[in-house]
């Protein structure tokens, strides 16, 4: 009886609430809302592309013919078409490295207690927070250290030719663009690894573990396709940051035109003479091949996977 | 053939010390409240993890050490655990494709384990749009497609709706018989364990309190944590005063001297079932003369469906399960005085005091 009566009351107290307060406008409202939110951030983006186009336009009006040739021609040389091969493919190398590093690490971090583990998650923070510009300074100083040992300096020892090697191959050369942009991308990486590896469930391994996986199988075939957004996620991230990265790529491995120069120093040199011009449509060059790449392998990614692709 | 001797496994304050045999083809059942350490035994017993001491045996082989992939047992956790990423089919032939199976071979192990779980139609099937009970069946076709020779079922119909959970446990049986498999099916739900079990044992604290037959846990537990966990609802402390006539004592409870078979010493704990205690107005016929009798008052009777649960306060708490045909004939009303009785028969005595109540 007294079930009834609850039953009752509950029954109309939900009409009662029906009448005066539909459920569905404030949910409509909620979403309104968070979605303006998203919009407004993506107009806000859209907004400083738009204002270097309009820099641009004006340019293209207004400047002596002569000049726009000039410019035209500056941005057509055969040197920018190296520069950005020269970004695309150092921040593809970047990414992949990052992927080797992040996987095994981020699973770590994930899964086993490590002595000190705070430690270690905080100095893999520190690659992200470090200033850009200090950590080409770092490397640098890094690795001027690396070859005065290599020269023996203070000491008796002969000349070191491994260390002098390991100098001679990254600084101002073409593999210190990728290790200067290697750490934030990597920790970048490590951080959406972990995520994902947090976020998979450990039975299916245990699972793949009792059918006749060893441990690595079990990680491979039952973990990792649990882990492949939070990977995807992490590997556009590691990209966009490398692909865009300027300071310390300058700063470790220079800016020579035609050797180390990349899409991003070479706008910051265009800057600094006053260029700015040249400066803007190289960005927005930039830009759009690396969205129109971004957004073909979200495609991609999204038709291998089917539907519930969260990327 | 399962043989757990003196493991030992511990973590943080938890310590879990179990020994237990299970029979060739015989389905065990492993019950417990949460924490009691009933996963981790399963664990240990899967190769996932790893005890401090003690010995595992599958049949005959010493397992202790080995890995999971070679003890030869079939798994299947709580929540199922499918790969969701691939369909049923190549959930089931997940195993057999670990373990190299030649094409012919996984394909055949495939379909047998599909058949004998009834789900052919389902095989090329996605995981996320399956219902419970399907996931349920293709978790165990997966366990199944490897042959092992033991099974080990984690809560393996907790997470579904009852009528489901019935006919899962209905196919269980089916499929452990019909294989003849060793299975060791870990559980805190009581109704699971009397659908499926040819014996069970109640673990508590990292110990196990007692194993036997369903019955000897439904009628003759060994302390007072059995007695709750079987749902005895009334525990009633005692003190024996001297051996009665013909294999006899006496025990003095609330004023009241029984007569109960057996023999015991010093103080004892009587239990029994709420369907055994029977309640009548007062006034109404006088009850037998070897019983348990409280006057009291009918706080609350609750419709259960198959029986009604009545809560007598007296001069103690006692709990009563009445069936709804018999509950209507006797005009019983919430707050009426009773009078309960219990037959000295269906009254489980317990050596020592344990604790009071439900």
């Amino acid at each position: 009886m007294a079930t009834e009566k609850v039953l009752a009351d509950n029954l109309s107290m939900q009409k009662q609430r029906n009448d005066v307060l539909p459920t569905r406008r404030p949910r409509q409202v909620f979403r309104g809302i968070s979605v303006a939110f998203a919009l407004t951030f993506a107009g806000l983006v859209a907004l400083l592309l738009l204002a270097d186009v309009g820099y641009i336009t004006e340019f293209a009006l207004r400047a002596a013919p002569e000049r726009v040739q000039d410019v035209w021609q500056d941005i057509l040389s055969p040197g920018t078409r190296q520069e950005l091969a020269l970004s695309l493919a150092t921040a593809t190398f970047t990414t992949l490295l990052a992927l080797l590093i992040a996987l095994p690490a981020g699973y770590a971090l994930s899964r086993y207690r490590i002595p000190g583990k705070v430690v270690v998650d905080t100095l893999v923070d520190a690659a992200i927070v470090l200033p850009p510009l200090i950590l080409g300074v770092s490397l640098l100083v890094l690795f001027s250290l690396l070859r005065r040992m290599a020269e023996g300096a203070g000491t008796a020892s002969a000349p070191n030719p491994v260390l002098q090697g390991f100098y001679d191959f990254f600084v101002y050369r073409k593999p210190g663009i990728i290790l200067a942009q290697f750490f934030v991308s990597t920790a970048l990486c490590i951080r959406a690894m972990r995520a994902a590896f947090d976020a998979a469930d450990r039975r299916v391994e245990d699972v793949a573990l009792t059918l006749g996986c060893a441990p690595f199988g079990a990680f491979w075939r039952a973990t990792l396709p649990q882990a492949v957004s939070g990977m995807l996620a992490g590997a556009v991230m590691a990209w966009s940051y490398a692909v865009g990265l300027f300071a310390p790529v300058a700063i470790f491995a220079g800016t020579v035109r035609g050797r180390t120069a990349v899409l991003p120093t070479r706008t910051f040199l265009e800057v600094s003479v006053g260029h700015l011009e040249i400066a803007l449509v190289l960005t927005i060059v930039m830009a759009t091949i690396a969205m129109s790449l971004l957004i073909g392998f979200k495609i991609l990614v999204q038709r291998r996977r089917g539907r519930g692709a969260v990327i | 053939m399962i043989r757990i001797s003196d493991l030992v496994y511990s973590v943080g304050t938890f310590r879990l010390e179990v020994s237990l045999d299970i029979g060739d083809g015989e389905y065990f059942v492993l019950m417990g409240p949460t924490g009691s350490g009933k996963t981790a035994a399963m664990e240990c017993l899967a190769g996932l993890r790893h005890p401090h001491s003690g010995c595992i045996e599958i049949s005959g082989r010493d397992v202790t050490g080995t890995e999971p992939r070679h003890r030869s047992i079939g798994y299947v956790p709580q929540d199922y655990a499918l790969f969701m990423h691939r369909t049923v089919r190549q959930n089931i032939a997940f195993g057999p494709e670990v373990r190299r199976w030649p094409a012919e071979k996984i394909e055949r192990a495939v379909s047998e384990s599909a058949g004998l779980l009834g789900i052919e139609h389902l095989l090329d099937r996605r995981i996320p749009g399956l219902s419970g009970g399907e996931r349920q069946r293709v978790a165990l076709a997966r366990a199944l497609a490897v042959k092992p020779e033991v099974l080990i079922l984690d809560e393996p119909v907790s997470a579904l709706d009852e009528s489901t959970r019935e006919t899962v446990c209905r196919e269980l049986r089916r499929v452990q018989r019909q294989l003849n498999l060793t299975t060791l099916h870990v559980s805190h739900n009581l109704e699971e364990a009397f659908s499926v079990a040819d014996r069970a044992a109640v673990i508590h604290d990292g110990r196990i309190e007692q194993v036997g037959r369903m019955e000897d846990l439904l009628r003759k537990p060994r302390n007072d944590f059995v007695a709750r966990f079987m749902r005895f609802e009334n525990i009633v402390q005692g003190n024996t005063v001297g051996p009665g006539l013909g294999g006899t004592f006496l025990v003095q409870v609330d004023g009241q001297t029984l007569t109960l078979a057996g023999k015991a010493e010093g103080p004892v704990t009587l239990v029994f079932r709420p369907e055994n205690v029977s309640v009548a107005r007062t006034g109404g016929s006088s009850e037998a003369k070897s019983a348990y009798t409280m006057a009291a008052r009918l706080v609350r009777a609750v419709d259960r469906g198959a029986y009604v649960r009545l809560e007598l306060a007296g001069s103690r708490s006692l709990v009563s399960h009445m069936s709804l045909a018999a509950f209507r004939q006797s005009g019983l009303v919430e707050g009426v005085d009773v009078r309960a009785s219990v037959r000295c028969e269906d009254i489980h005595v317990i050596p020592g005091r344990g604790k009071d109540g439900p």
